[in-house]
């Protein structure tokens, strides 16, 4: 098998941490993000949008041993669960490779930068679980059903 | 022996009336020997954008690089050392710690930090850089957030910022709402009496509540302006449209919080 270096793409078609984004607009992101770090993008693929869904991201990581690693458009693309975000991190330093995630301009590629992305998941799903009020799209709505739009 | 009364100590409490009754405090950074390193680095980048090999006089080069530069290299300058400096990963960390003392009486010992440090390049008379009068919350930012401002040389009057303190501000908002027909220069105009310009020597930082109106006017001390700045905020505090993850990150979370933050998680949340 011929190896493909590069960097999968994963874009959304659901609403990503309460908010929608066209797709076109995620995969400006994407480019824009792999060409300011020098990253060779390869063609996204897009989540199923049934809800709480995963398939596509998983097929990615499987894939990942043919690419460099995977350029997600958001960090909150990732599943809710911690167990399932977990097993992610460690798909991903297992086979060596780098997780980006473009909005954030952030990567997981070693345990550190795994914590860090955790623990920004950590607080938005401990202020989205509290009853706090936020603001989404303008609106401000109680923060558990803010939170039950995403993902 | 007087026992305390209060759950704050007098320093906590000075600190906090000050931010409350003027909006700003300001201090002495933890230690000059990392604001040094830091002002290193951004000289260092600043000098090999200009391609100047050996710098000398680190405050003599910044306030007067207008000399070397002119106001249409500004933007890129400033964007390239912006993009170079927040490269390195000690940055944050060293300009949390220069200022933490006090953002912990001020905002509270878990924060959350902007992900990305500014920085500011005020030539002299370069118009081009004016930053009109605004308050971060009348755009929708969190009402909670503190700004830290680090300047990396002496910074007086215009070559600082200013701040309408808060009992000026009362009225201020509302004059802004709705379609009034003014400009933001008849908005400064109308508070330029009111105004306090925040004189900040290099080897100190500003906090200041950037829900009062503030911004800064062609610098006319003759000499260039530099700072860095940085936006804290509570962690568990609303976030509005600055979101956790793209602008904020959290950096100082407490065990207890860990733990907390595990459990409920874990008992609450099922993909």
């Amino acid at each position: 098998m011929i190896k493909q270096l590069g960097y999968r793409g994963y874009i959304s078609s659901r609403p990503v941490a309460g908010g929608r984004v066209p797709q076109q607009v995620q995969n400006l992101v994407l480019r824009d993000y792999c060409a300011d770090n020098n990253i060779h993008l390869l063609l996204s693929v897009t989540e199923y949008a049934v809800a709480d869904c995963y398939t596509m991201l998983e097929q990615v990581l499987r894939d990942a041993a043919k690419n460099q690693g995977v350029v997600l458009y958001s960090l909150f693309q990732l599943p809710q669960s911690p167990v399932a975000r977990s097993r992610i991190y460690q798909i991903v330093l297992e086979n060596n490779m780098e997780l980006h995630l473009a909005v954030e301009g952030l990567v997981i590629k070693d345990q550190d930068s795994a914590q860090r992305v955790e623990d920004i998941w950590m607080v938005y799903q401990t202020i989205n679980s509290s009853g706090h009020t936020i603001t989404v799209n303008d609106e401000a709505v109680p923060a558990k059903q803010a939170a039950s739009v995403g993902n | 022996m007087n026992l305390p009364t209060s759950f704050y100590d007098s320093e906590e409490q000075f600190l906090s009336e000050s931010f409350l009754n003027n909006g700003y405090v300001k201090n002495s950074v933890f230690s000059p020997l990392l604001l040094d390193k830091v002002r290193e680095l951004i000289v260092g980048l600043a000098a090999e954008y200009i391609g100047h090999a050996v710098i000398r006089d680190p405050a003599d080069f910044l306030n007067n690089i207008h000399a070397l530069i002119s106001p249409q290299e500004l933007n890129e300058l400033r964007s390239s050392i912006t993009k170079k400096m927040n490269q390195e990963k000690w940055l944050r960390p060293v300009f949390y710690q220069l200022a933490s003392n006090a953002l912990n009486m001020v905002a509270g010992n878990e924060l959350a930090m902007q992900m990305q440090i500014d920085l500011s390049i005020q030539l002299p008379g370069d118009e081009n850089i004016v930053s009109p009068v605004h308050a971060e919350a009348w755009s929708g930012d969190s009402p909670f957030e503190v700004a830290a401002w680090l300047p990396l040389v002496d910074c007086q009057r215009t070559k600082s910022l200013f701040l309408l303190p808060p009992a000026a501000s009362q009225t201020i908002r509302s004059e802004c709402g709705g379609s009034t027909g003014k400009g933001s220069d008849d908005v400064f105009k109308r508070i330029e009496r009111d105004v306090q310009w925040m004189d900040v020597d290099y080897g100190e930082f500003l906090l200041f509540n950037q829900n009062l109106p503030h911004g800064n006017r062609i610098n006319n001390e003759g000499k260039t302006g530099w700072a860095l700045s940085c936006r804290f905020k509570s962690v568990f505090s609303p976030y509005a449209h600055n979101r956790l993850g793209e602008y904020y990150e959290p950096i100082t979370l407490r065990a207890a919080t860990r733990i907390g933050m595990s459990h409920q998680i874990s008992g609450e949340i099922h993909d």
